[in-house]
C-alpha cells in the first residue's frame, strides 16, 4: 500500500477546519489545509495531496473555477462542501469535475464514506477497470453485460443497461442528470430529463427496487442519482 | 354674482328664496314708487301727452315687478291707474271720469301692467333662481375642495359642518360608526339636536328618517344616511323647515361627505396594509439575517460534536455529554434551517426549480435522509403502483417530507408504526404521513399550519415552522395540505399535487 493517503482541505471557517482535521486524521489520514482558493490552487499544484475536500463558499474564489482549473490537468478526487439549500452550486460544481458533495452540516459517517468512495474510485482508474461489481443482492459485470439481482438473471434492455452501467462506474458516488443523459442518450439529450426518470423506473423495476425504499439506486433530488455501497 | 365670502348673502339667497313669502316692505315699496311716478309726471304734464305721462306708470309697474314680485306689482298696477286717474284724468284731482272712452285706457293700461309685471316676476324668478344655483354650487365646489384635502374622520366632520353653516341656518349633525359600528355624534353645530335613535335607524336602514319622512317624523331634524358603494359610512342630521327646494342640494353635500369619508376610510385602510407589508418585511429580513449569521457556528459545532462523540478514548460521562451536544446542535440545525426556509417563503424568493419526478422515489430520499430519526418506529409504506410523472421541486418536497416524517417520530411512542401512502386521485396524487401519537387536539386542524403555532406539551419543538413549510411548499405546487387524527389513535397528515399545476409534458417517444 502506498504511503498515509494525504488530504488537502480547503477551507476559510477556522472552525469547520479544525473537526475536519481532527476527524480525519483519527482516521489515519494525513491532512494539510489552504485557507483560500488560491492557496489551495497553489498547493495542489505543488503538493498533489489524493484528494481534495473544498468548500464552496470561499471569499476569494469561485469553487467551481478552481475545480474547473484543476480538471484541466488533473483528476484528483475532489469533494465539495456546501450549504444545505443552494442545489445548483452543487450541481455546477459536479458539472465542472467534482466527484461528490457534502450538505452542511453533515455527519462524520457521511463524510468518510464520500471520501472512502472518492479515493477507491480514484484507485480503480489508475489501475485496471474492475469488470464486475457486486453489491447487496446486486452483480453487474461490465464484461460479459450480465446482470444479476438475489441471484436471478435479468434481461434489460441496452438503454436500461447503459445506464445501471453508469452508475455502477461511479458506484457510491453521485452522478448528475445531465451526466447520465449525456453518457447514456449522448450530447443533445441534456435537457430531456424525463427519459432519465422513465428508465430509470424500469431499470428499478427489473431489479425489484422499491423507489420508495430503495436498496440500490438512490435519487437526490436536484441532483442526480447514487448506486448505493455499504462502507 | 354673489361674492364666495359673502356668506350671509349665500345663506339668504339659498335658505330663503322670495317665493316663499312676500314681506311688507314690498307692498310699502310699491306705493312708494307709484308716488314717485306720478311726481315725475306731474313734473312733465305739459311737456308730455296724457297718454304718453302712462308710459311713466308702465315704467314703475315694470320695475317693481322685477325687483319685489308679483304682487307687489299687481298692487302697483292698480295704485298706478288710480293715480293716473286721479291727477292726469279729466276731471282733475277725482277718480270720476266725463270721458266714457278713458275707461278703455284705465282697462289697457291695467291689462299692460299686469302683463309686463307678470313678465317681470318671472324673469326675476329665473334671475333668482340662477343666482340660487350659482351659489349653491360655489358652495358645493368650496366644501368639495375643502373635503379633499381633509385626512381622517374629525376633519372630514368638522369641515362639513363649517360648510354646511355657511349655507344653511340649519342645525346640523354629522354621525359616524365607531369601531364597535355604533352610530355616534362626531360633530355638531351650536345647539343641533342629539337624535340618536332617528340617525342610528337612518345609518342601518340607508333611508332618510325623521321630520319630513314616514320615519320616526316627530324628530326635529332630517336624517340622511351617507351613502358609499351602496352601503351607508355615516349620517348627516339637519333641522330644515322646508325639504322640496334643497332636496338636489342637501343629497349632493351628502354624497360628497359620503365619498370624502370612504376614502378616508380607504387610505386608512391601505396605509395599516402598507405598515403591515412593511413591519413583515422588517422582520424577515431580520429572520433570514440572523438564521443565516447562525449556520455556519451551527456547523462548526455540529461537526464537532459529531467528532467528539466518535472519539473511542472518552469515558462514558463525557461520550454521554458530547451526544448530548450533537443532538441538541442538530435541533438546532433543523430549527435554523426552517427559520430561513420560512422567511424565504414569505419574502416570495421561494422560485421553484421543477423537473420531472416520479413521488416514489422522492418518498424514497425523504425516508434515507430521516433515517436515523425512523430507526425507532417500524415503518408501513402503502405506495400506489404506477403513480403518473409529475413537474416538481424535488428538493422541496423532499423537504416537505422530511418535516412530516420528522413530525411523526417526534410524535409517535417508542416503537409506534409511522405510515406513508401516496396515491392517484382523478385530479392530484394524494400523499399522506400518519404517526402513533395522541393526535391533534380537536379544533387546531387549521391553525397548527400557522407560523409559530405550537402543541402543547413535552414534545413541542420546531412544530412552530414545519408545518408552515410544509403548507408553503404545498400551495406553491397548487396543492393542499390537512391533517386529521385517525379513528385508531395517531394524526395523519395529507397532502395533494394537481395535476394540472404540476404536469410533464412528455413527448410521444421516448429512446
Amino acid at each position: 500500500m502506498t504511503a498515509q493517503t494525504q488530504l488537502l482541505i480547503v477551507e476559510d471557517e477556522p472552525e469547520i477546519r479544525k473537526f475536519l482535521r481532527i476527524t480525519l486524521e483519527q482516521h489515519g489520514y494525513t491532512i494539510n489545509e489552504a485557507l483560500t482558493g488560491s492557496e489551495g490552487l497553489k498547493r495542489i499544484t505543488t503538493y498533489p495531496p489524493d484528494l481534495v475536500v473544498l468548500d464552496l463558499g470561499l471569499p476569494d474564489m469561485d469553487g467551481t473555477q478552481l475545480i474547473a482549473s484543476v480538471r484541466e490537468w488533473s483528476q484528483i478526487p475532489i469533494i465539495v462542501l456546501s450549504a444545505r439549500e443552494r442545489e445548483q452550486d452543487k450541481v455546477a460544481a459536479l458539472e465542472s469535475g467534482a466527484d461528490d458533495y457534502l450538505s452542511k452540516p453533515f455527519g462524520t459517517n457521511e463524510l468518510l464514506a464520500r471520501i472512502k468512495v472518492a479515493l477507491r474510485h480514484a484507485a480503480r482508474t489508475n489501475s485496471k477497470e474492475e469488470a464486475a461489481f457486486e453489491q447487496g443482492g446486486l452483480k453487474v459485470d461490465l464484461a460479459s453485460r450480465q446482470v444479476w439481482a438475489d441471484g436471478q438473471e435479468i434481461r434489460l434492455t441496452p438503454t436500461e443497461y447503459k445506464l445501471l452501467a453508469v452508475l455502477v462506474k461511479h458506484a457510491g458516488k453521485v452522478v448528475t442528470h445531465k451526466q447520465l443523459l449525456q453518457d447514456v442518450w449522448g450530447k443533445n439529450a441534456a435537457t430531456q430529463s424525463h427519459y432519465l426518470r422513465i428508465h430509470t423506473q424500469h431499470l428499478r423495476e427489473k431489479l425489484h427496487d422499491n423507489a420508495a425504499q430503495p436498496k440500490y439506486i438512490l435519487t437526490e433530488p436536484g441532483i442526480g442519482y447514487r448506486l448505493r455501497v455499504e462502507s | 354674482m354673489i361674492p364666495a365670502s359673502n356668506a350671509m348673502t349665500r345663506k339668504e339667497v339659498i335658505a330663503s328664496p322670495s317665493d316663499y313669502s312676500t314681506p311688507a316692505y314690498r307692498y310699502a315699496a310699491s306705493g312708494l314708487v307709484v308716488a314717485a311716478c306720478t311726481l315725475l309726471a306731474l313734473l312733465f304734464r305739459h311737456l308730455i301727452d296724457p297718454v304718453n305721462l302712462a308710459m311713466i306708470y308702465l315704467v314703475g309697474v315694470v320695475f317693481i315687478g322685477t325687483r319685489y314680485g308679483r304682487w307687489p306689482s299687481i298692487l302697483a298696477s292698480l295704485l298706478a291707474v288710480g293715480a293716473f286717474n286721479f291727477f292726469f284724468v279729466e276731471p282733475y284731482y277725482t277718480l270720476s271720469v266725463y270721458d266714457d272712452k278713458n275707461y278703455i285706457t284705465f282697462i289697457f293700461l291695467l291689462l299692460a301692467s299686469l302683463i309686463v309685471s307678470s313678465v317681470a316676476n318671472k324673469l326675476r324668478l329665473e334671475s333668482e333662481n340662477t343666482q340660487r344655483q350659482n351659489a349653491e354650487l360655489q358652495a358645493l365646489y368650496e366644501a368639495a375642495s375643502a373635503l379633499a384635502s381633509c385626512r381622517g374622520h374629525h376633519l372630514i366632520a368638522e369641515t362639513a359642518i363649517r360648510h354646511l353653516g355657511t349655507v344653511w341656518p340649519a342645525k346640523t349633525s354629522l354621525w359616524l360608526p365607531n369601531t364597535q359600528d355604533i352610530l355616534q355624534p362626531v360633530m355638531l353645530s351650536p345647539d343641533a339636536l342629539q337624535e340618536t335613535e332617528a340617525a342610528t335607524w337612518a345609518y342601518q336602514h340607508g333611508e332618510p328618517s325623521g321630520r319630513h319622512t314616514q320615519t320616526l317624523p316627530a324628530a326635529a331634524s332630517y336624517y340622511l344616511p351617507l351613502m358609499a358603494q351602496g352601503k351607508a359610512v355615516g349620517v348627516l342630521g339637519l333641522t330644515l323647515p322646508y325639504m322640496e327646494a334643497h332636496n338636489t342640494l342637501i343629497n349632493a353635500y351628502a354624497s360628497l361627505i359620503a365619498s370624502a369619508i370612504a376614502r378616508a376610510d380607504a387610505s386608512e385602510l391601505a396605509e395599516q396594509q402598507s405598515m403591515e407589508a412593511e413591519r413583515e418585511k422588517l422582520r424577515n429580513t431580520l429572520l433570514f439575517a440572523v438564521g443565516h449569521d447562525l449556520r455556519t457556528p451551527l456547523a462548526s459545532i455540529t461537526g464537532a460534536a459529531a467528532a467528539l462523540s466518535a472519539q473511542s478514548q472518552l469515558t462514558p460521562q463525557a461520550a454521554e455529554l458530547a451526544q448530548s451536544i450533537h443532538g441538541e446542535a442538530s435541533r438546532l440545525n433543523k430549527l435554523v434551517h426552517n427559520l430561513l426556509d420560512v422567511t424565504r417563503m414569505e419574502s416570495g424568493a421561494l422560485s421553484l426549480n421543477r423537473q420531472p419526478y416520479f413521488v416514489d422515489e422522492l418518498i424514497g430520499s425523504a425516508l434515507e435522509r430521516c433515517k436515523d430519526a425512523l430507526s425507532k418506529h417500524p415503518l408501513t409504506l402503502h405506495v400506489q403502483k404506477g403513480l403518473p410523472l409529475l413537474n416538481l421541486d424535488g428538493v422541496l418536497i423532499e423537504q416537505l417530507l422530511i418535516n412530516l416524517l420528522e413530525n411523526a417520530a417526534r410524535y409517535s411512542p417508542a416503537q409506534g408504526t409511522i405510515t406513508v401512502a401516496a396515491l392517484q386521485t382523478p385530479y392530484a396524487v394524494e400523499i399522506s404521513v400518519s404517526d402513533s401519537g395522541s393526535g391533534i387536539p380537536p379544533g387546531s386542524e387549521a391553525s397548527i399550519f400557522e407560523r409559530y403555532k405550537r402543541l402543547a406539551g413535552k414534545h413541542a419543538e420546531g412544530m412552530g415552522l414545519g408545518l408552515a413549510i410544509c403548507k408553503g411548499i404545498t400551495e406553491a405546487h397548487g396543492g393542499h395540505i390537512w391533517t386529521h387524527n385517525q379513528p385508531q389513535g395517531g394524526a395523519t397528515f395529507t397532502f395533494t399535487l394537481p395535476f394540472a399545476f404540476n404536469k410533464v409534458m412528455i413527448p410521444d417517444e421516448a429512446a
